[in-house]
């Protein structure tokens, strides 16, 4: 299946001050992400949702997956399938621009149809440090930094993209 | 590495003591049998079993390839086995124990648990596949017996060639499987993102739309839940793109009347090991 590069400027307008790159850097979920109890572990749970990362040197990440909360640990699930968009970030002024394509998805597209057009979207950062991105809100996660971090970095080729299309 | 040195190194490191309830030399860190040195790292004693009464090959079954080693334990299926002294393998606090006796008590005294091996997969790597993956021997098992055997792979990831991302592979170890949640019809929408949301029993798979997610898991995955401490949560499934790798899932290929496919799908939906019919006896 072909790859669609999906071109995405997120205009960031910042409600105060200016962000620096440490304090956007790093995992972001959907601050009203459902969870739902794991059938058989009580201190377990999990929940579909999508991921932010911005790295600090200016890479940026998209992981759409399931994610699972154990206790106080939290990581992305390896089994459950996953789509992975990277790209890079910058701030503008103040505002972000982001531009990123798909790179990897675990579930192909069948009989060769087309990824989705480039969309826009514009991403805000609010006074309280929350990120609204395609009207959801997102939160900083630490929890998600190492896991999210290696999601994206291990779908990264060296050479020619091999997504599962 | 066979299906003995998979369960005893991996279950006896999950235990305070060593997993064959035996003397342990403090130097080498081998078992003493009474007879005999057990190496617990290598799954096999140290010296060839013996008889008192001499004869050519000690304990041999000739229908049976294993008992002619004579460096083997419990015929390399300690899953399937008690040893001669009288110990068994339990399910307690979710992990495998080998402990002695029919029955076990846990550490406070004031319960005794069952074993039983109902939706038990047994993952032991074998080597690489051209794509990068790992491959595997896995054995099914359930109400303490074997129900198949085969052969899977996990990992890899060489699709172009060796500059393509590559995956880690399942771990090795021993794997429940929860019988009694399942879905037959399979999930009939994706999120947004196109993927099936996440499952802990075993499920019925199809496509859905424009996604091809047969290709991806096959049609049917059962959720892996690691007895041993492993990290990750990964399936086991079948594949039918044929790719030969997985991103770190457990597969065992193409499915069609693959006989690990039904096996697994025929599997009585029934509580997990835990719970196995068996007399539970009060604490003494």
């Amino acid at each position: 299946m072909k790859r669609l590069a999906i071109i995405l400027v997120l205009a960031a307008s910042v409600c105060f001050g200016q962000t620096k790159a440490k304090d956007t850097s790093g995992a972001w979920i959907n601050s009203k992400v459902e969870w739902q109890l794991d059938d058989f572990h009580k201190n377990k749970k999990w929940a579909q949702t999508e991921v932010l990362y911005f790295f600090e040197d200016g890479r940026f990440g998209i992981i759409d997956s399931s994610i699972s909360q154990t206790d106080d640990e939290m990581e992305i699930s390896y089994g459950d399938a996953q789509t992975i968009y990277f790209g890079r970030w910058r701030r503008t002024g103040a505002g972000i621009t982001a531009t990123y394509k798909l790179i990897y998805r675990d579930v192909p597209r069948r009989n060769g149809a087309k990824e989705p057009k480039a969309q826009q979207e514009h991403l805000t950062v609010h006074e309280d440090g929350e990120i609204v991105f395609r009207g959801l809100t997102f939160r900083k996660e630490p929890r998600l930094d190492a896991s999210a971090a290696s999601s994206i970095s291990e779908k990264l080729p060296s050479g020619k993209p091999g997504d599962r299309q | 590495m066979t299906d003995a040195t998979a369960c005893c190194t991996s279950v006896a490191s999950s235990t305070a003591s060593n997993s064959t309830g035996k003397e342990r030399d403090a130097e080498s860190g081998n078992d003493y049998f009474g007879a005999r040195y057990y190496a617990s790292s290598m799954g096999r004693f140290l010296s060839p079993d013996w008889s008192a009464k001499v004869m050519p090959i000690p304990y041999a079954k000739l229908d049976d390839p294993q008992s002619l080693n004579l460096y083997s334990y419990v015929l390399n299926h300690p899953l399937n086995s008690i040893d001669p002294n009288g110990h068994d393998w339990f399910y307690v606090d979710k992990k495998w124990q080998w402990q002695k006796g029919s029955t076990f008590h846990d550490a406070d005294g004031n319960a005794t648990k069952d074993k039983g091996y109902a939706g038990l997969l047994v993952a032991t790597s074998t080597g690489k596949n051209a794509r990068g993956a790992t491959t595997f021997s896995l054995t099914l098992y359930d109400q303490n017996k074997v129900v198949a055997t085969g052969s899977g792979f996990s990992g890899g990831g060489w699709k172009n060639g060796p500059g393509d991302p590559k995956f880690g592979p399942t771990p090795n170890g021993n794997y429940e499987m929860h019988l009694e949640l399942r879905d037959s019809q399979g999930p009939n929408t994706v999120i947004d993102a196109n993927n099936p949301p996440h499952f802990n029993g075993i499920q019925r798979m199809h496509n859905i739309g424009d996604f091809d997610v047969v290709g991806a898991y096959g049609t049917v995955r059962a959720y892996l839940d690691p007895l041993d401490g492993q990290k990750g949560s990964r399936y086991f499934h079948g594949q039918e793109d044929g790719f030969n790798w997985t991103h770190g899932c457990l597969s065992y290929g193409k499915d069609e009347s693959h006989e690990m496919r039904n096996a697994l799908w025929n599997l009585p939906a029934q509580e997990s090991a835990a719970t196995v019919n068996r007399t539970v006896e009060a604490p003494q």
